[in-house]
């Protein structure tokens, strides 16, 4: 009877070995197989290697402008006007200063240095009329430059703790690694 | 109660490198390279702690771009093609190096390589996912945007952050299983406002670099070493200088230690040509294998090979290094507290392994080595959970890359491709609201621009057009995906079903998309 009982478990432990084997070799045949059936290569694909290039214009009116940092703006435009001399004028809304700039007809684009942190600023296009007053025709978005310093505004529920704020915060990752992989 | 709670976070991400048509691409190997020397060497870290009753409280964010190809069968099978091929190399390698000093290195990665092989087919079946999501009772797992979209500059339209923010908590719950209680914001980039769509989308915390917190309105009264609350509690958690620098730093970090393996010398540019060749690329040039038998060494040129048993002690000293220099810190800060110091230790997970192979035994001995200091690793929910009341502040712009702004992103090389994106982005929701309710191939169309936009607004796109590395591929990813958007928004009203199919197979991210977040 023992023996019977031994060989019967022998033979389980044999069959339980072979379907660990055979699940094995399926998962490893999954692994193996080639990709899914894809379509064939069409024109798309090939354009798309030949590296597609894009609309140089979108035949509309716009102005945008984004913040690069605390002291630069960089603004982007289109426009059908026909004026001869566009003129970009930045205005602070804080005070209401501003600042201008001509430029040529076929500049769509521009980095605005030497700005003020934590300000607030919209652009405007438009051009010089013959009395040398500013009309505008494309007005941006409203932004904010960043803040680069630490808030001269404190909470008095939360008592500022002064040696907890190093002298001179790092604004960057200092002297990174490379990026893994980009 | 601890001196200091450590809040150790991992981001890994890369961008969707997927290629089906063709097997040639470099960039589908760094996804190869990413699961070999950093995926696999943090899990089997896990795997080690969760055996011997370790714990490993540690953030980890898991981009969805990540999660899409880790889940995708042609990945996984051009994967285990190029694990045999290094095998293949390797078994060649044990007949040069035998009797050399290199036999010892070439004999750790085979046996690296081969267990990799066994767990990644026998084990894991293909899909790491799983793997992760084994450790989810630990391992705090937090999203990223849907295609690590850099947010400031989606912010003029809402609804391309939204999508960001929106399809990447639906991927986190479709492939882990739950819902994320927090992100990591793509390049810590952050602007006004942002607080509020994380909020809609039940997201908690998020985190930022230093100044963010530092340079809040009002200032933080613990400076970045305790979180504060958004004007809608929303918690964020500022980045500690000092612990990245020790760690992330190329002069004076750990990873340019001497003994650690280099980086910069493989056997793809190592060994003579023709008895590397059918190990390269299938092009001929010279690609890297992933193999390297050298150690840093010094400065110079000239290199010593790399002793594993070595670089491992010293991994396992600068473990103890850090956390013998965090402790001073937050004894030091903890002097001034009312509260537990919290020191926010945030690093690219690919960082750990690939380009310091060492990393990941570093994590595991912090975590084996943490227990005999006064210090407690720590998750963003446990150390909210114990401390629920937290300053309310309104974080300042800001990003984690050079000059802690947006100018990495945002220069010379690569501000001509916002234009087009919010061109398309606009075109997007003005489609959306066209189609407020689109079925059949007009839907099908409708989700794949989607899909081509999310693509385009990779962040990584604008950063290697930055640091001027693979720029033509930036180039053509940018210029492609815009271009296949244009065209089907061209074509949405008769879309063309073989060309749409193709599409779908190709840019095949996030298969349940739905359009109408751009609603």
């Amino acid at each position: 009877m023992i023996w019977f009982i031994l060989a019967l478990a022998l033979l389980l432990i044999l069959l339980l070995l072979f379907y660990h084997e055979l699940q094995k070799q399926q998962i490893q045949k999954k692994l193996d197989l080639p990709p899914s059936h894809l379509p064939p290569l069409s024109d798309w694909e090939t354009a798309a290697e030949l590296e597609p290039e894009l609309p140089p214009n979108y035949q509309q009116n716009y102005l945008e402008l984004l913040v690069q940092g605390p002291t630069c703006l960089y603004a982007y435009w289109e426009t059908e006007s026909r004026e001869e001399i566009p003129v970009l004028r930045l205005v602070r809304l804080e005070d209401q200063r501003f600042w201008q700039k001509e430029i040529n007809r076929q500049q769509r684009d521009l980095f605005w240095p030497e700005l003020q942190p934590n300000q607030s600023y919209r652009l405007e296009l438009g051009y010089l009329n013959s009395a040398g007053e500013f009309n505008h025709f494309l007005v941006s978005r409203a932004v904010h430059t960043p803040p680069n310093t630490v808030s001269p505004i404190t909470d008095p529920s939360w008592p500022l703790i002064p040696d907890l704020y190093p002298q001179d915060p790092p604004l960057s990752n200092p002297g990174s690694l490379e990026r893994p992989f980009r | 109660m601890p001196q200091g709670y450590l809040l150790l976070t991992l981001h890994a991400h890369l961008p969707f490198v997927r290629h089906p048509e063709s097997e040639d691409y470099l960039e589908e190997q760094w996804l190869f390279e990413a699961i070999t020397e950093t995926y696999f060497p943090l899990l089997q870290v896990f795997d080690r702690l969760q055996k011997e009753n370790i714990p490993y409280p540690l953030t980890l964010s898991l981009s969805p771009p990540l999660l899409s190809m880790l889940n995708d069968p042609l990945l996984q099978q051009r994967y285990v093609k190029y694990l045999d091929l290094r095998l293949k190399l390797l078994e060649k390698e044990k007949i040069r190096t035998r009797g050399t000093v290199f036999a010892e290195v070439s004999a750790m990665y085979r046996h690296k390589l081969t267990e990799i092989r066994r767990l990644f087919v026998e084990v894991y079946q293909g899909n790491l996912i799983q793997a992760f999501k084994k450790h989810s009772h630990q391992l705090n797992l937090i999203t990223c945007a849907a295609t690590h979209g850099f947010l400031p500059f989606l912010s003029q339209n809402p609804a391309c952050v939204k999508a960001q923010i929106g399809l990447a908590v639906d991927c986190h719950q479709r492939l882990l299983g739950e819902k994320p209680q927090g992100i990591w914001i793509p390049e810590c980039a952050y602007y006004t406002g942002l607080e509020e769509i994380l909020a809609q989308f039940g997201l908690k915390y998020f985190f930022l670099e230093t100044h963010g917190l530092l340079f809040a309105r009002p200032r933080p009264a613990f400076g970045i070493y305790a979180p504060a609350f958004c004007p809608n509690k929303v918690a964020v958690f500022g980045r500690d200088p000092e612990s990245s620098r020790q760690v992330w730093s190329s002069a004076e970090g750990y990873p340019g230690d001497y003994d650690y393996r280099e980086f910069y010398r493989d056997l793809g540019f190592d060994l003579d040509y023709d008895y590397i060749k059918p190990y390269i690329h299938k092009s001929g040039i010279r690609t890297n294998t992933g193999l390297k038998y050298h150690r840093i060494t010094g400065s110079g040129e000239y290199k010593e090979v790399y002793n594993p048993n070595k670089a491992r002690h010293k991994a396992y000293l600068h473990a103890r290094n850090f956390l013998f220099n965090r402790t001073k810190q937050a004894e030091y800060v903890g002097q001034f507290m009312s509260r537990t110091p919290l020191i926010v230790c945030p690093y690219d997970a690919e960082l750990f392994g690939h380009w310091w192979y060492e990393g990941p035994q570093w994590l595991e001995f912090v975590c084996r080595e943490i227990w005999q200091t006064n210090l407690e690793l720590i998750t963003p929910r446990q150390y909210l959970q114990r401390y629920p009341e937290n300053q309310i502040l309104q974080p300042c712009p800001s990003s984690w890359g050079e000059n802690g702004y947006y100018q990495v992103w945002l220069e010379g090389n690569n501000h001509w491709i916002y234009r087009h994106l919010h061109q398309a982005g606009q075109q997007m929701t003005n489609l959306a609201a066209y189609y407020p309710q689109a079925t059949g191939i007009i839907k099908r169309a409708l989700n794949q621009a989607a899909r081509e936009l999310l693509l385009a607004q990779s962040s990584d796109w604008a950063f290697i057009l930055h640091t001027r590395t693979m720029t033509d591929y930036a180039l053509r990813r940018t210029k492609t995906h815009l271009d296949n958007f244009f065209r089907l928004v061209r074509e949405m009203e008769h879309p063309d079903e073989i060309n749409l199919r193709i599409l779908e197979n190709q840019n095949n991210i996030f298969p349940e998309i739905d359009y109408r977040y751009y609603q």
